[in-house]
Order: C-alpha cells, then sequence, then structure tokens
C-alpha cells in the first residue's frame, strides 16, 4: 500500500508544473549571477532528486529518469545549450509572460510583472490585492517600519524601476496611476471569459 | 517522554539511528543523531518539559504539517516497526521530504489538503503544526482519526490567527474551544525556542 501510495504522489508532483514555474525560472535564471546557482535553479524544476546528491549532474538523461520533475519535451534541449546566455533568457520571459497574461504585458515591463508575481505567489492572488498594496509591493521592509514609527509611508516597491515613474516629476502620482490600471488589467487576465481573448495581440482595450 | 532508542540530558536531546545520516545539519556522533529544538517544536516541548508522553516501538502517527521533514526525521528513529503517515499540502516542500521518504521505509506521504483528509486507519498520536486560522477546526476534524487513549498533540500560532491581539489572550480563547471537545493534560509555552507558539497536549474526553 505504501509504494502504491508513493507512485501517487510522484504522479501528482508531476502533473502540477505550470506556466508559472516557467515564469519563475525564467527570471531567476536572468537575475542570478554565478553559473553553478543557474544549474541549480534549473534542476530544481527539471529534475530534483539531483540536488540529494553531492555532485548534481544538469543533462538530458537526468531529467529523462527523474520521477518528480517536470516531464521531458522538446524545448529543454534548447534551453540547456543556452542557460547562461541572457539576450536568450530575456526574450523568453517576454513571451511568457505575454501568453500569460497578455493585459498586463501591455502596460509593464516583464521583469517587473514576473517581480510581481512571484511576491503575491499566483495570478489569482495578484488579481485578488487592492490597488494600494499593488503599489507597494516589494517595499515591505519600509511599509513595516513606517507602521512602527507612524511615519509617512512609501509610494512605490517594484513600479519604481517602470519608465514611466522614473521620468516623471511626480513619481508617486505617477506610481499610484499605473497601479490602478495595472490591478483591472491583472483581474482581466485572471477572469478571462475565453481563449480567443488571450491569444488575440491587443488584448482588451482598457 | 519515555520512548526507545530516544536519550535526553537536560537540554540535550538525541535519537538513535539505523544508518548515520544527517538530515538537516545536526549534529551526528556515531550513531546518535542530536535533536536541535530550535528547528523542531516537537522538541522544544520535550526541552521545556513534555513528560506524560509515551511513545512505543511499534505506535502509529499522524502527522499534519510535515514541511521537510526535520520532525519526521527524529520520529522515524524511535519508531522502528511503526508507521508515520505525513500530510502537506505544498508541492515544494513535499519534493525534498520525498528524499527522506526513499531513505526510511516507516514513512508514507499524502500530498492532501489537511482539512479535506478521510482514512480508514485508526492513530495512536495525532502531531499538528499548521499555521493558518482555522488551527482548533482542523484538529477537531481530524481527531476522529484517533484512538480513543491516543494523544493529541497541537502547536498552536497565534500570530496567523490575530497578529494585533496581544498573544496569550489568543490562547485562552482556543483553549476554551479546545476543552469543549479534549481535555488538556499539559500545556507548555516554547518561548526561548519560538516565539508566540504554545504546546497543547490533549486527550479525548470519555
Amino acid at each position: 500500500m505504501r509504494e502504491k501510495q508513493i507512485s501517487l504522489v510522484e504522479k501528482e508532483i508531476k502533473g502540477s508544473y505550470n506556466l508559472f514555474d516557467d515564469i519563475r525560472l525564467a527570471y531567476k535564471l536572468l537575475i542570478t549571477e554565478s553559473k553553478k546557482e543557474r544549474i541549480k535553479h534549473m534542476l530544481r524544476v527539471y529534475a530534483p532528486e539531483e540536488l540529494y546528491k553531492d555532485k548534481p549532474d544538469l543533462s538530458i538523461q537526468s531529467i529523462k529518469k527523474s520521477k518528480l520533475g517536470k516531464p521531458y519535451s522538446k524545448e529543454v534541449n534548447e534551453l540547456i545549450n543556452k542557460v547562461h546566455d541572457q539576450i536568450f533568457q530575456k526574450e523568453r520571459l517576454c513571451a511568457l509572460i505575454k501568453t500569460y497574461t497578455p493585459n498586463l504585458a501591455r502596460l509593464l515591463p516583464a521583469e517587473i510583472i514576473a517581480q510581481l508575481l512571484i511576491k503575491a505567489g499566483s495570478l489569482r492572488q495578484l488579481a485578488f490585492l487592492t490597488s494600494s498594496k499593488l503599489q507597494v509591493l516589494g517595499a515591505e521592509k519600509a511599509l513595516n517600519l513606517a507602521k512602527q514609527k507612524e511615519t509617512n509611508t512609501p509610494k512605490h516597491g517594484y513600479l519604481y524601476a517602470h519608465p514611466k515613474v522614473q521620468n516623471s516629476p511626480e513619481p508617486g502620482k505617477q506610481a499610484k496611476k499605473i497601479a490602478n490600471q495595472a490591478s483591472i488589467s491583472a483581474r482581466i487576465d485572471y477572469f478571462r471569459p475565453n481563449e480567443e481573448l488571450s491569444t488575440s495581440p491587443e488584448g482588451l482595450s482598457l | 517522554m519515555n520512548a526507545p532508542y530516544f536519550l535526553q540530558k537536560n537540554n540535550y536531546i538525541e535519537t538513535i539511528s539505523i544508518d548515520s545520516l544527517q538530515y538537516y545539519g545536526e549534529r551526528v556522533k556515531g550513531k546518535n543523531r542530536n535533536w536541535n529544538p530550535y528547528k523542531s517544536k516537537l522538541g522544544a516541548g520535550i526541552v521545556k518539559g513534555l513528560k506524560q508522553l509515551s511513545l512505543t516501538e511499534s505506535s502509529k502517527i499522524l502527522y499534519l504539517g510535515s514541511a521537510t521533514g526535520t520532525t519526521i526525521s527524529h520520529l522515524s528513529d524511535i519508531l522502528r516497526q511503526g508507521s508515520i503517515y505525513a500530510v502537506d499540502i505544498s508541492r515544494d516542500m513535499m519534493i525534498k521530504c520525498m528524499k527522506l521518504v526513499y531513505l526510511r521505509d516507516n514513512i508514507t506521504p499524502f500530498l492532501l489538503d489537511a482539512s479535506k483528509t478521510n482514512f480508514t486507519e485508526q492513530f495512536d498520536m495525532l502531531f499538528q503544526d499548521i499555521s493558518c486560522k482555522e488551527q482548533v477546526g482542523i484538529l477537531i476534524h481530524n481527531s476522529a482519526f484517533v484512538k480513543r487513549e491516543g494523544s493529541i498533540l497541537l502547536s498552536l500560532k497565534t500570530q496567523s490567527i490575530d497578529s494585533s491581539r496581544p498573544p496569550k489572550e489568543i490562547m485562552k480563547e482556543q483553549k476554551i474551544l479546545l476543552e469543549k471537545e479534549f481535555s488538556v493534560i499539559e500545556l507548555i509555552n516554547l518561548e526561548p525556542y519560538e516565539k508566540h507558539h504554545w504546546l497543547f497536549h490533549l486527550k479525548k474526553r470519555l
């Protein structure tokens, strides 16, 4: 009975990988600098058992063998060859974000969306956030300090990297404007009624 | 605590394993593994004086919220002919726990929501370590799978119920809820090892 249960858990783990995991992996490959860490990020998705060993090995054979990793597909070949290629990773992240959140992708750069998604936990949790919370996402340290000392709260978190915010004379007001639009478009992305909207190049007009 | 393969000297506790395995960076001397109370809530409870709990070599345990399996690794040392059912909802935590599952044959994994469990067996002991708002409700639901004289352990995290009120006040409220169903045998504050945590040792009302 125990072996049956173990194989059932392995099946459940294998089936639970989705697009969000790909986005998290693509973002982490983009920001990490050391080559060892990049390979560890790859293994965490495609062959987690290799991390138990002293000398983890990233190869197609170990991915095909793995019981807990993401199932093998033809894209993996290209991904392994270009793990350290930064330009390829950035293009891949943009393409993934466009299919996952088409409306949000028109408003914000792909890296900011990836940061927001990872911090919130999932697209569902991002869609259910208030826009004032979305505005200060990523500035938790400053927010908690301000709450303790009863001083002014921060005006922008991850949204500070947006070019519109940086170039405007009033960055706080601009961040508030963008956060309002972003929270609406995140909700449209999550509650998409059918697949036609997600594949259209223009998305929904706000 | 009374258990086989278990040693205690004041604040220093350890278990004796079959294989001298180092699982989470603990100190290992021969086959004796040090049980770190800063990383395990059951370990902290034993150090602070959990006396009336007794485990035998062949008892069955239902463990809710197993996470990466630090506490389970010590329990599997003690129960050489018994078995542990490890329940957790998170896929990423379960992947780390599977390393232990492949090494020891007395652990069975379950990738489940703890509030929706359904077992046909009866257990000698139930341990719950889940940080969510309905901690007591989940415990009452799962206590149906425990034998009449079995012991029930709950590590209550008051911060996940309400972080704005004083923790002692919340603990007293939850204690009144628990006393409707169970009789409280021991109540331990885990203060130097874990902040805002209490360990309840309960038994069913006959």
